[in-house]
């Protein structure tokens, strides 16, 4: 509930030109969307463009840094690129609205904009209706953060036919180094698509050994090695839950694929539990990663039986050393008991610096992007304290997250804004471990993620665009077949 | 020997043939408005237009998507059945008139122009239930304003002096038009190209110039814009703009009637010099005007998908959207009643060709030779119809006074239910997440639609998200048609009071009062509805919920679960007596355990069951085909009737 505003004497602006010359004072600062009151923003972020979600007749908006100053008249603030970047210069801008209700202006609280620490120019996501089985209209899109241009990386819609459908899914890169990638498509011409030193490779991970081909995929930061979550997958809907839909796994292993040698390895296979989401540390020598215990046949009613239980699964944090030079495995250490806390783990990722691990927390589960209760909560690596992000956590669901480069931000995939459509946004590291405000990606069009009927998911950051166009990857997907990989034997120290 | 026709009869038969097309006009307008009246009323239910900037520029991102956009707009207008087919008519004859102009068709032959005009319409009308699953839903427009277009290059090269003028718009046209109209600026293309070479008297060395020209460009465009583009196969450039069906097996059907008209515009560039008027006799011609005409019109009609069981699904379809529940059930019984006098001469011409069978086999091949000949409804129907018994609570009395059965769809390929009727049957019978699951399952494979919209909406109001909500309101606020009925919604989203006193809302809750469980369809939505209903009784049922699910157990004709039902039945409901049907399934399942039961039943309930039985021992059954209809006759209102005449129905 708004308190009522304090109306004080006339205040006259001498230097910024359009502001009014009397109005009231509100202590209430204005309502935006995107909100980006008093948030800090990366230096290099694209024009932070708002609308004002004010009742009034008219708007004035005075963005300042001391130094220079810009007006923007009307509820869409949407600021020149060029006008943005004097305005950044100074590390923090000021920013004032005026709203006029009939003759009287008001004066709503001023708010700023602090900017720090530079982030990855780039980012790259997936662009997906929401759907539950169907998909005709996926997109790999790159998005530089500097300002606001997108481009697609691949889209099934340049290889698949209406007989022919393609998934594609789990884009990933080296070191945040376009020039090693990976997505998998799926189904029609299926396979893994690596670019690997600039060259491109389609693999069929599957083996007779395995369960599945590589799904979750963690590049290892020094060694030509990525792990993956092997997974069979399946959906339901709730009939009448808030969550709508429920993914789950019918069996799930992590291995590891061997680049040069073109072979993979088993990394954890234990058919009574579930391993999922594998994640290294900087210096690769420990994979992160969660699984749940869940003992039950291997029958045609084990999947009944999953779905019905989905809601007792709770995956637990563990770890794994890794010795990259000989390729041996360490005993795995539980890191996190969230199952006895009643919780569930997903998602863990590594802080460059080795010293955070983010990951996603809900009730139940490993798909949390479907969990309303998913928040995400930090480990302090150095002691193994674990908090919730409070900070930065909605009532909706946060899931998917990345670190930059820099370690100095994070992107993060939220429901909040409607609770149905995944958006992004960014959040700040500060100093004593805590994140600053999280505000959403920002678009051209202020609105537009209210208008957009997509949703964005596993937001990635690249210090640099994919140098490969759509079109050659289209070209290769439908010319090269999957090449099959090796199964080598499991290596345990 | 030559025949002539008196100077009035020629100049009346001259009047009549140039009045001919308007009157064509005026009839079609006639059949679209009244007979096809729900069929345009699904046509638009099922496309989308939003005065929305994202929405337009996303029209853009595939070659052709210009035309798309046209399409859809002009289709919202179907939204008024009347407006929407006069729009289209009135299409079609500019297509008609500018065809003669553009190909300089002689009067004698005017009737040419029907043809074009004759495939456009069997492109439309010929669909029946593809039109539940194109990938564009501006199909309805889009074919006849590219064909229109198609023309422009023919016209304007006419106009054009010197061959290097004509080639260079030609340039630009391909170029333009390929990505404004997608396939259609090729044909018009090579249409032009065409005229050119009949009405220029080129040369070789320009003839070969101008055709190399132009299929250079045609091939080469495609080919240069597609790296601007990564929204379609670049196999698929030389088609963008035609039809597209997510079935291949309609494909072809829907493309072929365009394909022809486009031919019709090369093969008619390159007559049109020959089409000069021939020195006919005015009968030979009047013959001939009158042929094409009968032709085109017959094909039209032999083309044109008449299909009653569809036209009655789109009726009942279009009534369950209003929550017209009496409507619904009005549109049924005259469906079925329309039936009877045809019922009964196909039971006596087939009484009298069993009457001269020797064999079992030989009458059971006559039986279902005729089997089609009888009314029957399909699954779709009588699920509409049982979704208003129930929502008017009359569907324990009366769900087996009606006629049953599940006659399969006359398509090509049976659509799925889901995607026909799916999240209407889920959403009213508070399955919301389900209807809501199948909305997003039909946007990504047919594209966005104003029924989606809609469904979307009413699903975010129940989960009470009104942010969610908000998202769809804000796009149906942007259309002309939906937006009052959006602001409706934009108040209710935020008023659960409200909610529960209006409708569809106060009919869908009481269905919602079950646990929660998680469960997939497997696109077979009326055995999802029946097992959902009959899985678990919820902790606190609603007599709506019992009254359903003991339908749904006599729909089932299990008997235990009959007798399971009945008593959380009796434990929910207020009643005086119990219902008919109720009563006639209690009688026959008590019989036929032996069972005894201190139910009330009524005495006419018990008279007609003792006349029911006396029936059939008088009148043994050898095929249940066979007796069917004579059963109907006398029992057919009767739950007897359905559990012994109306088994192994397949749900879909």
């Amino acid at each position: 509930m708004r308190t009522p505003s304090v109306i004080l004497l006339a205040v006259t602006f001498a230097a910024c030109s359009g502001v009014p010359g009397t109005f009231d004072k509100s202590n209430l600062k204005p309502s935006l969307f995107p909100d980006y009151t008093d948030v800090t923003a990366p230096s290099n972020i694209a024009p932070l463009n708002f609308i004002i979600q004010e009742e009034g007749d008219r708007f004035i908006t005075v963005l300042e840094n001391g130094r220079k100053s810009i007006t923007v008249t009307g509820k869409q603030v949407r600021i020149k690129d060029r006008q943005w970047k004097g305005l950044k210069k100074d590390g923090k801008i000021d920013v004032s609205v005026y709203k006029k209700t009939g003759s009287q202006w008001t004066a709503m609280q001023p708010f700023s904009i602090t900017l720090e620490d530079d982030i990855d120019p780039f980012i790259s996501y997936r662009q997906i209706m929401p759907s539950v089985d169907s998909y005709q209209d996926l997109s790999i899109i790159q998005r530089s953060l500097e300002s606001f241009r997108s481009k697609v990386v691949y889209s099934n819609s340049m290889v698949q036919d209406l007989g022919n459908g393609q998934c594609i899914n789990c884009h990933h890169y080296r070191n945040y180094s376009t020039d090693n990638m990976q997505f998998h498509v799926r189904q029609y011409l299926g396979g893994t698509v690596m670019v690997i030193d600039g060259n491109l490779r389609k693999v069929n991970l599957k083996t007779d050994s395995t369960i599945s081909a590589g799904v979750y995929p963690a590049w290892h930061p020094t060694h030509d090695y990525i792990a993956y979550s092997t997974n069979m997958t399946y959906q339901s809907v709730h009939t009448v839950d808030p969550n709508r839909i429920e993914v789950v796994d019918l069996e799930s292993d992590l291995i590891l694929y061997n680049i040069k040698d073109n072979a993979v390895s088993v990394i954890e296979n234990d058919p009574d539990r579930f391993e999922c989401f594998p994640a290294w540390s900087p210096d690769g020598r420990m994979l992160y990663y969660v699984s749940a215990r869940y003992e039950t046949p291997f029958d045609d009613d084990r999947m009944d039986r999953i779905f019905a239980d989905c809601r007792s699964i709770k995956y637990n944090l563990y770890c794994k050393p890794f010795d990259p030079d000989t390729r041996t495995w360490g005993k795995s250490v539980l890191l996190f008991d969230a199952a006895s806390a009643g919780k569930s783990v997903t998602l863990p990722r590594v802080s460059p610096d080795g010293r955070w691990l983010i990951f996603a927390l809900g009730e139940y589960g490993v798909f949390h992007i479907w969990h309303r209760d998913s928040d995400l909560w930090m480990m302090d690596l150095a002691d193994g304290s674990i908090r919730p992000l409070d900070e930065i956590n909605s009532p909706e669901v946060e899931s998917y997250h990345s670190w930059s480069s820099n370690g100095k931000w994070i992107i993060f995939s939220t429901r909040r804004e409607d609770g149905a459509y995944t958006r992004l946004y960014l959040s700040h590291l500060e100093a004593d471990g805590h994140f600053s405000k999280p505000f959403a990606l920002p678009q051209k069009k202020p609105g537009f993620n209210r208008n957009y009927m997509y949703s964005f998911n596993i937001p990635e950051f690249m210090k640099e665009p994919v140098h490969i166009t759509p079109r050659k990857f289209a070209s290769f997907i439908e010319a090269a077949p999957a090449s099959p990989v090796r199964y080598e034997p499991k290596l345990q120290k | 020997m030559s025949q002539t026709f008196p100077d009035s009869n020629k100049k009346l038969t001259q009047k009549l043939m140039a009045y001919l097309p308007v009157l064509l006009a005026a009839v079609l307008w006639c059949i679209l408005t009244f007979k096809e009246y729900y069929y345009l009323k699904k046509v638009e239910d099922l496309s989308i237009f939003l005065f929305d900037k994202l929405l337009i520029l996303e029209s853009f991102k595939i070659p052709g998507g210009f035309l798309g956009l046209a399409g859809s707009f002009l289709t919202q207008f179907l939204h008024l059945p009347w407006l929407g087919a006069l729009i289209w008519v009135m299409l079609l004859l500019l297509t008609y008139y500018l065809t003669i102009t553009v190909f300089r068709i002689p009067e004698n032959l005017r009737p040419l122009a029907i043809i074009p005009v004759a495939l456009l319409v069997i492109g439309n009308m010929s669909l029946g239930y593809g039109v539940f699953i194109m990938r564009e839903q501006d199909h309805f427009f889009a074919p006849l304003l590219g064909y229109l277009a198609a023309l422009i290059p023919i016209s304007a090269t006419g106009r054009i002096n010197g061959l290097w003028g004509k080639i260079l718009f030609l340039s630009v046209w391909i170029i333009s038009g390929f990505i404004l109209l997608g396939t259609f600026a090729f044909t018009g293309a090579l249409a032009a190209a065409c005229a050119i070479l009949v009405r220029e008297g080129l040369i070789r060395r320009e003839r070969i110039t101008l055709f190399a020209l132009t299929a250079v460009m045609i091939a080469v465009v495609p080919l240069v814009i597609y790296p601007l583009y990564t929204s379609y196969r670049m196999a698929d450039s030389w088609i963008l703009g035609l039809p597209s069906i997510s079935e291949d097996v309609w494909t072809r059907p829907m493309r072929t009637p365009l394909q022809l008209a486009l031919l019709y515009q090369i093969l008619m560039a390159l007559a049109s010099d020959k089409l000069s008027v021939q020195k006919l006799s005015a009968f030979k011609n009047l013959v001939i005007q009158v042929s094409i005409y009968i032709i085109s019109i017959a094909s039209v009609w032999a083309f044109w998908f008449k299909d009653e069981n569809f036209h009655t699904e789109l009726a009942m379809s279009e009534a369950v959207d209003r929550y017209d529940w009496n409507g619904t059930l009005e549109i049924f019984r005259k469906a079925a009643g329309s039936h009877t006098d045809s019922d009964a001469k196909a039971y006596a011409s087939r009484t009298k060709e069993i009457s001269g069978a020797s064999s079992s086999q030989e009458i059971s091949d006559i039986v279902d030779k005729y089997s089609g000949r009888f009314f029957e409804p399909t699954r779709t129907m009588v699920l509409y119809r049982d979704l208003a018994l129930l929502k008017l609570n009359r569907a324990l009395d009366e769900a087996f006074t009606y006629k049953d059965g599940g006659r399969l769809q006359k398509s090509r390929k049976q659509i799925p239910m889901a995607f026909q009727s799916g999240k209407q049957f889920y959403m009213q019978y508070g399955l919301v997440n389900m209807a809501y699951r199948w909305c997003l399952e039909d946007i990504i494979e047919h594209n966005w639609s104003f029924s989606t919209l809609k469904y979307l909406t009413l699903h975010c109001n129940i989960m009470q998200e009104s942010d969610f909500a908000y998202k769809y309101i804000n796009k149906l606020e942007k259309t002309i048609f939906y937006r009052k009925w959006a602001r409706q919604q934009m108040s209710i989203s935020h008023d659960s009071t409200l909610m529960a006193t209006s409708e569809p809302y106060k009919s869908i809750l009481p269905y919602m009062c079950f646990e929660n469980r998680m469960s997939n369809d497997n696109v077979k939505t009326e055995a999802f509805i029946i097992n959902h209903f009959l899985d678990k009784e919820p902790p606190h049922p609603s007599a709506e919920y019992d009254r359903a699910a003991l339908l749904f157990a006599m729909r089932i004709q299990d008997i235990p679960r009959f007798w399971e039902r009945l008593l959380y039945y009796v434990d929910s409901n207020d009643f005086k007596t119990l219902p008919h049907a109720v009563q006639e399934a209690a009688l026959l399942y008590s019989t036929l355990e032996n069972k005894k039961t201190n139910l009330p039943y009524d005495k006419s309930v018990i008279e007609n069951y003792e006349r029911f039985d006396s029936f059939v021992k008088n009148n043994p059954v050898r095929n249940i085909k066979e007796s069917a209809y004579p059963y109907s006759q006398k029992f057919g209102s009767t739950f007897y009737y359905f559990y012994y005449f109306t088994r192994n129905l397949q749900t879909y």
